[in-house]
């Protein structure tokens, strides 16, 4: 029986090693791809005076400090008028937002405001009661700390003429980047993950991902299949799976730059991390068997959209590996070899497993021309650490919501830092 | 000895954040302009404005008629009325040509960009880095731009030419054989054999966005196919006698002959990895293939 056991904790072992290799190429490949590889063309180079009608939402909870800054953006931008509207929704806000917004309705007459104050909260619920009113073909979104250039709605509109394009994600750049070594890391990670990682997986034609902010979507698509589901908290991710699912795609536009305001506190990261492993996680569980299954998808997207939608998974699985390594040790069952697999899960973790691309984060840097922010690369270990363990606090609230399946889902709003008008 | 060895591993463990951390310090953001909108034009555009900028800041312009101008890095401008213009006149000035109708002469090379005001030729077999022409410019034969050229009102360019990152015109952008391009903008764009024809009957229309791969259409010359959308396709599009309302849209290769895309209401793109424009193609609006893959066959 002492056996068995031992040889199921030495395989699992083998196994995350195995994981954590497989990941491990998959960025090695990302990072050549953006290097070498053949950049596929883009939409978002098409000029076309049809344009589709758009209809651009800022979900709001309590934004006072950010609010008139997208506002006074989105009035400016570059898009027909006669087919446009900006949709703030106000959801619950106990402080100045819905003034600001009702301030900027009353000048524009295509800014048409929703003031929730009844019913669930959350992003996806506040979403679904937008859509009720919405009036455009296609729903762009921006998180209300977001600050969208003029040209942003044209770039990321000009996508859907495509009609086997369902969602469209651009590129997030933090403007706070400067202001502390978590905004730098932050902003480091942001490089890597859409600079190459987004880049490259719309390059080689595998799962580009929609990621809630500076994107959108069709209506008609999220309408036919049952809006946005309140009960999961990484809305972005599911309906990524879910486009794919249903047989359109997801582009990835890297020269739709919008800047985002990155958290500037420890602990507002960790509740952040723990929020996107919880719903993504949720994702996990929903999509893992459809993704397999799925005849829209071709061998190479499944097995990028299993590894993606392993993503926050492999963490928690980490963390159960070292455990079982101590558990190994004092047994006193762990010989020669299984210090090497301590070292090599560490070394391919810390260095270069799923949430610490060094190669990706290198190349980003050096495709973006900025090269002195690289030198903090060896801080994405504590980093890495530190994501770990509240992603995998994520997975376990995840795994709960799976099992008790009507469970009360409390949406956790991020903490907004700016303390001046960014625009003028 | 243990203690040393234990000082040695947490020195350098600590080490090389504590030196990464200094290193990366100071400022440093990815800048966004949140004015920036999309012009297939812009290089010209942002060039003209520069310069003008840099005139009209010029107190007095100097002696030699030289102005300062900060581009990329310090440049000069040469400005005024030129007889001729060789590599070694001014091999380091950016020229400002004032003269009403300016020629510049059969082989010239000229490392730096020309601006000129009113019309311009440019002689067969020059090499020229950029050119901004504020009226008529016509390009003869194998001449080489490197970077982007541009006129207002028209741009007619001859055969066996390479037109760098851009070739542009606000008015009619006409192509003869043989040309290399990147990017190509016009209202419109046409190639050698031009008919202005009216039709009256279609073998085909389509009634709206065409997504298929690949896309092969091929109407006759008295009735051509009529596409009242777009067309987008994952493989090759090749059109041959047919009409485009819209916008022309290939992750590889476009071929196009007696095609007009487009219309004078509606400004499209033609955008794909490789773009060959056969005889008589007429395309209002934007023209794209990766570089040097854009051809006129």
């Amino acid at each position: 029986m002492g056996g068995i056991i031992i040889l199921i904790l030495k395989g699992y072992i083998l196994t995350v090693a195995g994981l954590c290799a497989l990941y491990a190429i998959r960025h090695l490949i990302f990072a050549y791809d953006r290097l070498l590889g053949k950049q596929r063309i883009f939409y978002g180079d098409i000029i076309d005076d049809e344009l589709p009608s758009v209809s651009v939402l800022v979900p709001m909870h309590n934004e006072e400090k950010v609010a008139p800054n997208i506002l006074k953006l989105l009035v400016e931008a570059d898009y027909p008028r006669d087919r446009y509207e900006v949709i703030p929704i106000n959801d619950h806000s106990e402080d100045k937002t819905k003034e600001i917004i009702d301030e900027f309705a009353q000048k524009y007459d295509f800014i048409h405001p929703l003031h929730r104050y009844s019913g669930k909260r959350g992003k996806p619920a506040g979403l679904n009661d937008a859509l009720k009113m919405v009036k455009g073909e296609i729903v762009l979104i921006f998180d209300a700390d977001y600050l969208p250039p003029k040209g942003i709605i044209k770039e990321l509109a000009v996508n859907f003429k495509d009609p086997i394009v369902g969602a469209v994600m651009g590129r997030v750049i933090p403007i706070n980047a400067d202001k502390n070594l978590l905004t730098k890391l932050l902003d480091l990670e942001r490089c890597g993950g859409y600079q190459v990682d987004q880049q490259a997986r719309y390059n080689l034609n595998l799962i580009p991902q929609y990621g809630g902010t500076v994107g959108g979507f069709r209506k008609d698509i999220v309408l036919e299949t049952g809006g946005f589901d309140e009960n999961v908290l990484a809305e972005d991710t599911e309906l990524t799976y879910r486009m794919y699912t249903s047989g359109y795609k997801v582009v990835y536009a890297n020269r739709a730059e919008c800047w985002e305001e990155a958290p500037e506190d420890w602990e507002v990261r960790a509740r952040q991390v723990k929020r996107w492993s919880r719903g993504h996680n949720q994702v996990m569980f929903k999509y893992f068997f459809k993704v397999l299954k799925s005849k829209h998808l071709t061998f190479f997207q499944k097995f990028d959209g299993i590894l993606l939608l392993m993503v926050y998974l492999i963490p928690a699985l980490l963390l159960l590996g070292w455990l079982d390594l101590l558990i190994l040790f004092f047994l006193g069952d762990i010989n020669i070899i299984a210090p090497v697999f301590v070292m090599l899960v560490l070394l391919l973790f810390s260095g270069i497993g799923n949430f610490a691309p060094f190669y990706e984060i290198a190349t980003g840097t050096m495709i973006d021309g900025l090269t002195k922010r690289v030198r903090l690369l060896p801080f994405l270990m504590f980093n890495f650490v530190f994501n770990g363990v509240y992603i995998t606090l994520g997975f376990w609230q995840a795994f709960l919501d799976f099992v008790k399946r009507n469970r009360e889902i409390h949406w956790d709003k991020t903490e907004r830092f700016r303390e001046e008008e960014v625009v003028e | 000895m243990i203690e040393v060895v234990f000082f040695m591993i947490f020195f350098l463990f600590v080490f090389p954040f504590a030196l990464s951390y200094v290193l990366a310090s100071g400022k440093e953001r990815l800048n966004i302009d949140l004015n920036y909108t999309k012009n297939p034009r812009y290089f010209a555009v942002s060039f003209r404005k520069k310069i003008t900028r840099a005139l009209t800041l010029a107190s007095a312009i100097s002696k030699d008629s030289r102005v300062e101008v900060q581009l990329s890095k310090k440049e000069y401008i040469k400005y005024g009325k030129f007889n001729n213009l060789t590599f070694s006149l001014f091999p380091n000035h950016i020229y400002v040509i004032t003269n009403r109708s300016f020629t510049i002469k059969k082989g010239t090379v000229i490392k730096k960009e020309i601006y000129a005001l009113y019309d311009l030729i440019i002689e067969d077999d020059c090499f020229l880095r950029a050119v901004a022409c504020d009226g008529n410019c016509i390009i003869h034969n194998d001449v080489i731009i490197v970077r982007w050229i541009d006129a207002i009102k028209s741009l007619k360019v001859g055969s066996g030419c390479s037109l760098g990152v851009v070739g542009s015109s606000k008015g009619n952008l006409h192509l003869d054989k043989n040309n290399i391009f990147t990017r190509l903008y016009g209202y419109p764009v046409t190639t050698y054999g031009i008919k202005d024809k009216k039709y009256d009957e279609f073998s085909i229309v389509i009634e709206k966005t065409l997504r298929e791969n690949p896309v092969e259409l091929e109407g006759t010359d008295s009735k051509p196919v009529y596409v009242k959308g777009d067309i987008f396709s994952d493989e090759n599009i090749k059109l041959k006698n047919v009409i485009v309302e819209g916008t022309i849209f290939s992750f590889k290769n476009i071929y196009l002959e007696n095609v007009v895309v487009g219309s004078p209401d509606r400004k499209v793109s033609v955008i794909g990895e490789k773009v060959t424009l056969g005889k008589n193609v007429k395309i209002y609006g934007y023209v794209q293939a990766n570089t040097k893959y854009g051809k006129i066959a």
